[in-house]
């Protein structure tokens, strides 16, 4: 009978399917765990193996921005660059679930980027990273918060991989990202002026609830930690508007938030930026440097702890 | 229904069960599963807007009905018809575009004043449900067809699920009968193809229109920062990615339609192997060509007239092609542009391919590039913008440098894109000689569906809120 043969034939396929989904979710689960450098291996890093008494989270601009080796000269203190390209917080209260599962750092610097922390637009994009970790938890409660159908997809183990297998392969094979050993990526090059030449408008900004709800959480979670919220600077200069919910929670619990989005020293300033976005290396010593010694001034630092 | 939705995957394997559970003989039980469906599914959705489907399924039945029985005012009835047919998709889609023109007339006019514009969501699917119920109306009244008697069956043809979010736009002389005959119990074959149709659907849509979409939507949105050759590769891989959007979306839904025993009107033939632009419309949004052509051009003299008419009846038929797409100047001048090029096709003697292999491939490449460039006015938001980025990829003193984003992420693209090409290439040029998902071998053919599945789950995007052509 024709139902019969389609029944057997489509409880073929989705064997033969869920046959390979586990195999390549084991060889793809190998690739990561054992990778050699990039992204995947940093990652792996700042998960499981860091130990320094500050981390510093955000997008490109934290990676691009803060240079551990100054604040660690200057503060005293051993310093890690967690930051992640085009990334929130959603990825970042990930992490750092997982990572004060191990230990408390003295110091947590959240380099805020609106887009990515603040405002509403497709949350898919922040789990991307937190896939292949949704094993371990409390990381399946994001997942449910972002979209509840995720929990579902994440049955299948290739899925876990999407859209990153071809870095996890790279990065296991052959990494092309090198990752410094603080997790700092300084741009070199000067300002390419034709990538600056007009910053988008927004004519309504909308917050998400859900981002700036994790921001709260990762506040209250810090435990022993401290935290402070930085805006570093970006060349075309910034509506503040914009950062109206990030400065409502650090002054609702006692936060230092440390605004350089119009800095007059680095707006417009050619010479310290790669591009609208992002200062180059000269920009990022010479913004650490500048933040660093703000940050002694608040002197408000306490003792590290170990679980 | 968004095809690579999570809950399409979710509730399609029972609509799928319950429907074959419905014993064959049962015609009309099984139609009305089909019809509470499609409703619940369009409920589903914003349920207010249900109601203006039924409005227009109501005024097409009974103004088709009234056209049959009427001898002295058919003229009349097919009119005040049409008009309120016509009345939801003007107030909907165009009342914010007519306004800002009335608006800016006044102001010129010194007598300027404010009129308030709508803020609601356009119904999902209305150009779409709209035209395919005028359709049957216009062949009512030209005798092409008998009114139909059973509403319930003319509304599940309105508001059939597989095609009502973006089409094709189905013909009543193709689904009707279809409706009122018996269908098998379970046609294996049909649903196998349905099946297949579905999982390269899946693909294009995923794998290589969002894929491709990530790329478009960082680049052109920001086009002046970027340099001319980037704009460019931007603006080709548009033309990937709303190929590969669409003409997946239409695979999706006639393989949909063939699960369920039901054939639905093709949609696309390989657009991009078309030698010229007239070629292009022949494989390009099918159903809606087919439209314009028997309800538009050939009603306005079609090519049955002088050359100056002809070349007129072509591009108001564009005309009303852009117009079709978004109440905007830039698919007014996508259309107008589409309707140009056909003309000075038709003065050249270029619509036809008369020459070797190599006239061919020149012909198809001046093709695709014509094409491509006539999307810029279909992506862009505004003409400024639309010109601005004509400007940009035209302006030789910017560096000659493209930007890639990741390397991973952009070869990424560049893989899907090249499947697709080598699939279609293989389709159009070796029809009966390079074959995955219908290769005679059992091993070649299921693991080119294996390879197809497990790329979309390693490599499809499925974040990608819409489909482009919903948004018409």
């Amino acid at each position: 009978m024709a139902q019969i043969k389609f029944i057997r034939k489509i409880a073929l396929f989705f064997l033969i399917l869920i046959i390979l989904d586990l195999s390549l979710g084991q060889v793809f689960n190998y690739m990561s765990v054992h990778s050699k450098g990039g992204y995947v291996a940093h990652h792996n890093h700042i998960i499981d193996k860091t130990h320094e008494d500050i981390l510093i989270f955000g997008s490109s601009r934290a990676i691009h921005h803060y240079n551990p080796e100054i604040i660690s000269k200057d503060l005293n203190m051993t310093c890690y660059n967690a930051g992640q390209d085009g990334n929130g917080i959603i990825l970042f209260y990930g992490w750092w679930k997982l990572i004060s599962q191990r230990y408390f750092p003295k110091l947590i610097i959240y380099d805020v980027t609106p887009e990515f922390d603040l405002q509403k637009n497709d949350n898919h994009k922040y789990i991307g990273w937190l896939k292949e970790l949704y094993d371990r938890e409390p990381i399946p409660e994001i997942f449910e918060a972002v979209d509840n159908t995720e929990r579902v997809k994440m049955l299948s183990r290739t899925y876990r991989y999407n859209s990153k297998f071809q870095q996890i392969a790279a990065d296991y094979f052959h990494p092309i990202y090198k990752v410094k050993g603080n997790g700092f990526l300084p741009l070199n090059g000067v300002l390419d002026t034709m990538r600056i030449a007009k910053s988008k408008t927004e004519n309504r900004i909308q917050f998400d609830s859900l981002k700036i709800n994790y921001l709260a959480k990762f506040i209250e979670e810090v435990g022993e930690s401290q935290i402070v919220f930085v805006h570093s600077p970006i060349w075309y200069g910034l509506d503040t508007a914009k950062l109206q919910p990030i400065k409502e929670l650090c002054a609702k619990n006692n936060v230092p938030f440390f605004d350089y989005s119009n800095d007059s020293e680095f707006v417009h300033n050619n010479d310290l930026f790669k591009d609208g976005a992002h200062l180059n290396a000269k920009g990022a010593d010479a913004f650490t440097a500048k933040f660093v010694g703000d940050l002694k001034r608040k002197s408000f630092l306490r003792g590290a702890s170990k679980k | 229904m968004i095809y690579n939705s999570f809950s399409f995957i979710i509730i399609y394997p029972f609509i799928f069960l319950l429907y074959y559970l419905i014993p064959a003989k049962f015609r009309r039980t099984r139609n009305g599963f089909l019809l509470v469906t499609s409703y619940l599914l369009y409920l589903n959705w914003k349920p207010v807007y249900a109601l203006i489907l039924f409005g227009v399924t109501l005024i097409t039945f009974y103004g088709a009905k009234l056209l049959e029985k009427s001898n002295n005012h058919r003229k009349l009835v097919l009119n005040v018809s049409v008009f309120f047919t016509i009345l939801p998709l003007l107030f909907f889609k165009y009342f914010n575009f007519a306004n800002e023109i009335i608006f800016q007339v006044l102001s010129f006019l010194g007598v300027r004043f404010n009129l308030v514009g709508l803020n609601w969501a356009v119904p999902i699917g209305i150009s779409f449900f709209t035209f395919q119920a005028l359709g049957y109306l216009w062949d009512v009244y030209y005798k092409k067809i008998k009114s139909e008697k059973d509403f319930f069956v003319y509304s599940l043809f309105v508001s059939f699920f597989p095609s009502i979010l973006s089409g094709p736009i189905n013909k009543a002389s193709l689904i009707l009968p279809q409706l009122h005959n018996l269908r098998k119990q379970f046609d294996y074959p049909k649903v196998v193809v349905g099946l297949k149709y579905l999982l390269w659907g899946m693909f294009m849509k995923t794998v290589v229109a969002d894929r491709a979409g990530l790329y478009v939507d960082t680049i052109l949105p920001n086009y002046m920062n970027y340099t001319g050759i980037t704009c460019m590769v931007a603006v080709f891989f548009y033309a990937v990615q709303i190929y590969a959007d669409f003409a997946g979306y239409s695979l999706m839904a006639i393989g949909v339609g063939k699960t369920l025993g039901f054939e639905l009107t093709e949609n696309f033939r390989r657009p991009y192997f078309s030698f010229s632009v007239t070629d292009f419309w022949r494989r390009w949004h099918i159903s809606l060509s087919i439209w314009l052509k028997d309800y538009v051009y050939i009603p306005l003299g079609g090519s049955r007239c002088s050359k100056p008419r002809n070349y007129l009846n072509i591009l108001i038929t564009f005309l009303v092609s852009g117009i079709w797409h978004g109440a905007n100047w830039t698919f007014i001048i996508w259309g107008l542009l589409h309707g140009f090029f056909q003309v000075i096709e038709k003065m050249l003697g270029q619509q036809k391919c008369n020459y070797n292999w190599f006239g061919k491939t020149i012909k198809i490449v001046v093709t695709f590039v014509l094409v491509s460039f006539a999307w810029i006015f279909f992506r862009m938001p505004t003409l400024s913008s639309a010109l601005g980025v004509i400007k940009r990829i035209f302006d030789v003193s910017l560096p000659k440098t493209i930007y890639t984003g990741s390397i991973t992420i952009f070869s990424f693209m560049l893989l899907g894109t090249m499947i697709l090409f080598i699939k279609d290439s293989a389709d159009e040029f070796l029809p009966n000689k390079l074959k995955f998902f219908n290769n005679s071998n059992v091993i070649v053919r299921w693991l080119s569906y294996i390879a197809c599945m497990i790329s979309i789950m390693l490599a499809g995007v499925f974040s990608a809120d819409q489909f482009i052509y919903a948004n018409f």
